[in-house]
């Protein structure tokens, strides 16, 4: 099998080529249409069975299985970024990465594995999500309309994104959240401090930094992380009730951190450093942000990835990485360091079985110097084509691919 | 020169996976002293254990509890020990295990030292089911009794001689030699002695005789080609789920079956295994049962049973029949333990059609057979056709016995 | 004109027939991917045909499974009930049912008609049939003996009179042995998969299944790597390391030690199933062997019959005249004849296809 896998991967890459060739020409910022639209086009020359999109910009290509029980989701992303956000190193650090080859891997895969004719036990479904910024909106918007009817079919989940060749079963969380100070700070608290809004706010920056250091670890996704991303305030006089100021926290977090316990542990962090002011409030919430999509729907988005670990000895993951090693692939089990996926809402939020596969480094892919070789891509193609045989293709158990 | 000249007494030990059959033997004249069975040793749902014990000839029948082979040594031992004290003849000088699959380590009885137990320790993954049993006994033996020597007899060393053309599966050579993968065979203990025994029976030398030996148990069945003394081929293979239809085994399938119902029932390999082992053959066939005595009462009213038993006779018949071929016509059939000695429609079924090999029984004979060894073909068979009872425990002493008498003239 | 086809997962050859025994007119083959893309499929077909009529296209098809017991026009209902087994050949079915979709659009008005290799078969007995699992799996997943080779089986069997004992093997990609008696087989090699049976040049042929769960649980080997092992990297390939083909190889039977103990277990595995086949016909009057292989393994013929001879053969020596395509290679004296049949089975094809054609006539 893995032979006639082989050999009709052969017969795409021409196609291929082309195919990544005009996808890292087309911009990114420009119009997000036209970018689906060289995708969409490209599934319905590969025969896909069914392309469409949904309202909220999703690009959704599926090859039908010859029976209808497991489905399985390929999603790759593709990124909607403002123009101040178009520098590289910005980008990482806010956990984007501008990852192209995960587009033409998913396509490419479907499109091998639909020219093979192997047979599948259910529907293989390759979705490109456009991403705004630290903004789920597209995958939520995917699951809750297009997959909804689909969704107890689900096998599992692959996120096209750089693992080098390795399967990936997570990543740590990421939030940003405000801590709100408003009213009014009395004499006391200000007599040894600074006495205009900034001087007010840098015991609550300094306990923040101290609390920093002392932030739990995970075995496998490594250690929280807490970071002051902004600061604000309105007025000059701490003294005076109608001022506020805030601190914007982008906050890593692990599996074992929750949303509210985060929250509250920051409010205590507040509290104390302002305790005996009597006439003050103060309040965390999570940040929003309102996002506007291509195809015009207007989302507000919460700020939070949530964290995600896949089980290793679970079936999905471990069929998966077997896959890939029965076949000469020299891959293990790993954890993104850097990156935010769609995972923390397929698996963190769903449940489902999550796993990341693809070519390339998370550290060094960067859409404006495409680092990844082709053959680097077609490998990706290959290995993705084998973890979805394995998963959901009819298994050819004693026929060998020589002809008997 | 310890027992070159003196009698000893061999405690034989014999372990099943909820049995363990054991024996004094007084070597050489190969006298029974003692014979007995624990029998559901280490089960939990099916009532009490039952030990039976008896002493030349005298026997007792003891219920209790016992959780494991260890625990059913010890009462065993205590059981000897009194008898000892009214028969000073009860005594024992060496225990003498049966184990089941040590791959390719032993081809020979061994002595137990340090060495052996750290080889055997590796073994155990090779039947999972039986080798840790034996080993964890014979680690009690040797905790418990570190003044009696003990031996370990193979049920694999017997087929060591089965040329390569035979032996060999068509794996690749690195992969079979990594994890020792060839045809190891079992009931080597029991094919050696019925062989042994058919020549003693009919006068000849098994240097001479080309024998075929069928071992049709209620446990497993293998049938074995013995050429001149020597196991030339037999149908169990590196794990006794090859060959015969036995009575919770499918012996001989097609590989892609196991693949195809793992997928398809979503059955992990332990589960798979399992079916394989211990929900197939007879009782898969039947349903109702795995014995194949049960079935042979129903043949004739039910249509499962028929099936069963057509299988399980026509899978013989054609491990026979290649088996002539190979040998170039046979000397001596032989039939053993419980099914070989207890089922004449079996050997009658078995043995049907088959007078183009040579092989012609006669019924009357079959018919009439009660205990003991005799001679059931026909007068123009030109195969002997004998059923011999087995007495795996004998030969184990036997086998200890030799090797005794080879250490005692090295030193 | 007959046209006879067989579809591989790589290629397709075409044999085009002259009727009334006017014998091969012509012989190509095509890439898989080419034909199925083709557009002028029917005009490059009909270049070779010129103005002769096309009677009748036959196909060759690997498996039947329970649907086809014999050989079927095909038509629409043909497709619906194809398509069914897939789950049994997944990489066979889908692509093959692809391709005669094609023949069927461009060749309308041309019966086709489909010979199965596994149809022989469906008459095996029951005890030879299912497998000494659990019951339930034989009713739900249909695991029973499908066995191979059936088109060359059942031309050997129409050789003899009826209740002659016969043993019928072949030699091609795979090696079968077959029992027949009064045209009905009793007894096949290979069974539910090509895994069972005979060793090829991949695949091991009968294993203890035990060793697959020594694997898997003790050494933690996936099933599919396994799979992957068994009928890829086994048989001959995995004994001797040489990646060849049997005819070469057998040039070294006798000078390589790897690659005498390769043949001598493949000997073993046909002798263990000649012996299960005189067990089940109770005797044995005739030997036949056909298959594409049957010319070069010639020697190993020999060596088999020699080591059964004792049953009463009497073979001529090596080598035997090839010029016939049937020939006996033992004495008159030989209590049990041994048979070379060296039709092919394109041949063996297209005279079925003209025995069919000519009922169907006869019946007009």
């Amino acid at each position: 099998m893995k032979d006639l896998i082989k050999a009709k991967a052969k017969g795409l890459n021409e196609s291929l080529v082309k195919f990544s060739r005009r996808i890292a020409d087309c911009n990114s910022t420009g119009t997000t249409s036209e970018f689906t639209k060289l995708i969409s086009e490209e599934m319905k020359s590969l025969n896909f069975d069914k392309v469409t999109n949904d309202k909220s910009g999703n690009l959704i290509g599926v090859i039908k299985g010859y029976e209808n029980k497991d489905a399985l989701v390929v999603i790759s992303h593709l990124d909607i970024l403002s123009p101040q956000e178009q520098r590289t190193e910005a980008c990482l650090k806010s956990g984007v990465v501008k990852y192209k080859g995960g587009i033409v891997s998913s396509v490419y895969s479907g499109a091998l594995v639909k020219r093979t004719l192997l047979p599948l036990t259910g529907d293989l479904i390759v979705c490109c999500i456009p991403r705004h910024e630290c903004c789920d909106s597209g995958i939520k918007y995917l699951f809750e309309n297009y997959l909804k009817p689909k969704l107890k079919k689900i096998r599992g989940v692959i996120l096209c994104e750089p693992t080098d060749f390795n399967i990936h079963l997570g990543h740590k969380g990421r939030m940003e959240y405000e801590i709100i100070v408003k009213g009014r700070l009395n004499r006391n608290f200000l007599e040894n401090k600074s006495m205009n809004m900034l001087g007010a706010m840098f015991p609550l920056i300094s306990e923040l930094e101290k609390a920093s250091k002392q932030l739990p670890s995970d075995s496998n996704l490594g250690y929280s992380n807490l970071r002051i991303k902004d600061v604000r305030y309105s007025g000059y006089h701490p003294e005076d009730e109608l001022n506020e100021f805030r601190v914007v926290v982008d906050r890593v977090f692990i599996p074992e951190e929750n949303l509210s316990g985060i929250l509250d542990k920051a409010k205590t962090i507040a509290k104390n450093v302002y305790k005996g002011e009597l006439d003050i409030t103060i309040n965390t919430a999570l940040a929003r942000e309102k996002v506007k999509t291509y195809t015009g729907l207007e989302l507000v988005s919460e700020k939070e990835f949530k964290p995600w670990v896949m089980e290793s000895h679970h079936p999905f993951a471990l069929e998966s990485l077997k896959s890939l090693v029965d076949n000469g692939f020299k891959s293990s089990f790993g954890y993104w360091k850097k990156i935010i996926t769609e995972g923390s809402y397929t698996c963190a939020e769903l449940n489902i079985p999550t796993i990341g596969f693809g070519a390339g480094l998370e550290d060094t892919i960067d859409s404006d110097t495409e680092s990844l070789s082709m053959d680097k891509l077609e490998r990706a193609v290959y290995g993705q084509a084998l973890i979805i045989q394995r998963n959901i293709g009819v298994p050819t158990f004693g026929w060998s691919s020589d002809e008997i | 020169m310890k027992y070159k000249k003196t009698k000893i007494n061999i405690l034989t030990l014999n372990c099943g996976s909820s049995s363990l059959k054991y024996r004094i033997i007084r070597m050489p004249e190969e006298k029974c002293l003692v014979q007995g069975e624990a029998e559901r040793v280490g089960i939990k749902t099916q009532g009490d254990s039952v030990i039976t014990h008896s002493v030349l000839g005298k026997t007792r029948v003891i219920k209790l509890k016992l959780k494991d082979h260890a625990e059913a040594l010890n009462k065993i031992l205590s059981l000897i020990a009194n008898d000892a004290r009214e028969n000073k003849e009860i005594i024992f000088d060496i225990f003498a295990h049966r184990y089941v699959h040590p791959g390719n380590f032993f081809t020979k009885p061994v002595k137990v030292n340090k060495i052996v137990l750290g080889k055997l320790k590796e073994t155990l993954s090779l039947a999972a089911i039986h080798n840790p049993i034996i080993y964890n006994l014979i680690e009690f033996c040797n905790r418990k009794y570190k003044a009696v020597e003990q031996y370990v007899v193979f049920d694999t060393a017997f087929h060591k001689t089965i040329p390569a053309e035979f032996s060999t599966y068509a794996l690749p050579v690195k992969l079979s030699k990594k994890y020792g993968l060839k045809k190891i065979g079992f009931h080597g203990i029991s094919h050696q002695y019925v062989m042994e025994e058919a020549c003693r029976f009919l006068k000849r030398d098994p240097k001479l005789q080309k024998v075929i030996s069928c071992h049709l148990g209620t446990g497993g069945s293998s049938i074995c080609a013995i050429n001149r003394g020597k196991s030339f081929n037999t149908s169990m293979g590196f794990t006794p789920l090859e060959g015969l239809v036995m009575n919770t085994r499918c012996g001989d399938l097609d590989l892609g079956v196991i693949f195809y119902i793992m997928f398809k029932e979503n059955f992990s390999p332990v589960e798979a295994e399992n079916i394989l082992n211990k929900k197939s053959g007879i009782l898969g066939l039947f349903s109702s049962s795995s014995d194949l005595r049960d079935v042979v009462g129903n043949i004739d009213t039910d249509q499962k049973a028929k099936m069963a038993f057509d299988m399980y006779v026509q899978r013989v018949k054609a491990y026979l029949s290649f088996y002539v071929l190979i040998l170039k016509k046979a000397d001596i059939l032989i039939f053993t333990d419980s099914l070989g000695t207890g089922v004449p429609l079996l050997r009658q079924s078995i043995c049907a059609n088959l007078d183009f090999l040579g092989i012609s029984l006669d019924k009357d004979k079959n018919q009439a057979y009660q205990d003991g060894i005799a001679q059931l073909g026909s007068a123009q068979s030109q195969t002997k056709i004998l059923v011999v009872p087995t007495n795996e425990e004998l030969m184990i002493a036997k086998e200890t016995y030799k090797e005794l008498i080879k250490n005692d003239t090295r030193n | 004109m007959i046209l006879v086809i067989e579809m591989n997962l790589k290629d397709v050859k075409f044999w085009i027939y002259k009727q009334k025994n006017m014998g091969l007119s012509h012989f190509f083959v095509k890439d898989i991917e080419e034909v199925r893309t083709s557009k002028t499929l029917k005009n490059d077909i009909l270049n070779f045909t010129g103005s002769s009529k096309i009677e009748a296209i036959s196909f060759r098809i690997l498996f039947g499974g329970d649907f086809f017991d014999k050989t079927t026009v095909i038509n629409q209902q043909f497709f619906t009930k194809f398509s069914k087994l897939t789950e049994f050949f997944p990489f066979y079915i889908p692509l093959i049912l692809d391709m005669l979709k094609i023949f069927y659009r461009d060749f309308k008005d041309i019966p086709q008609i489909a010979f199965f290799e596994t149809s022989f078969f469906s008459k095996l007995p029951e005890e030879e049939k299912y497998y000494a699992i659990p019951q339930e799996f034989h009713k739900d997943n249909k695991i029973k003996k499908w066995g191979f080779h059936g088109i060359y089986h059942e031309a050997n069997s129409g050789m003899f009179p009826q209740g002659r004992k016969c043993i019928s093997i072949v030699f091609d990609k795979q090696t079968t042995v077959c029992a027949i008696k009064d045209s009905k087989p009793l007894m096949i090699s290979l069974g539910f998969t090509p895994l069972e049976g005979v060793m090829s040049r991949t695949s091991c042929g009968d294993l203890d299944p035990g060793i697959v769960f020594y694997l898997v649980n003790v050494h933690k080997f996936s099933i599919y790597k396994i799979d992957d092992i068994l009928k890829n990297e086994s048989g001959f390939l995995g004994l001797t390391g040489y990646d060849l083909e049997l005819n070469e190889l057998l040039k070294f039977y006798g000078k390589d030690p790897k690659v005498n103990v390769a043949f001598d277990v493949y000997q073993a595995q046909i002798l263990k199933y000649i012996g299960e086949g005189i067990s089940v016909l109770g005797g044995l009057d005739q030997i036949v062997f056909s298959g594409s292989q049957v010319d070069a393994f010639n020697p190993i013929i020999y060596s088999l019959i020699k080591k059964i001879s004792f049953l009463g053969i009497n073979t001529i020596r090596l080598p035997w005249a090839n010029d016939k395509k049937t020939f006996q290679i033992t004495s008159v004296d030989s209590e049990i004849k041994v048979h070379l049949n060296r039709v092919n089975l394109a041949e063996t094809i297209f005279y079925g296809t003209e025995k069919l054609l000519h009922k169907k006539s006869s019946k007009l």
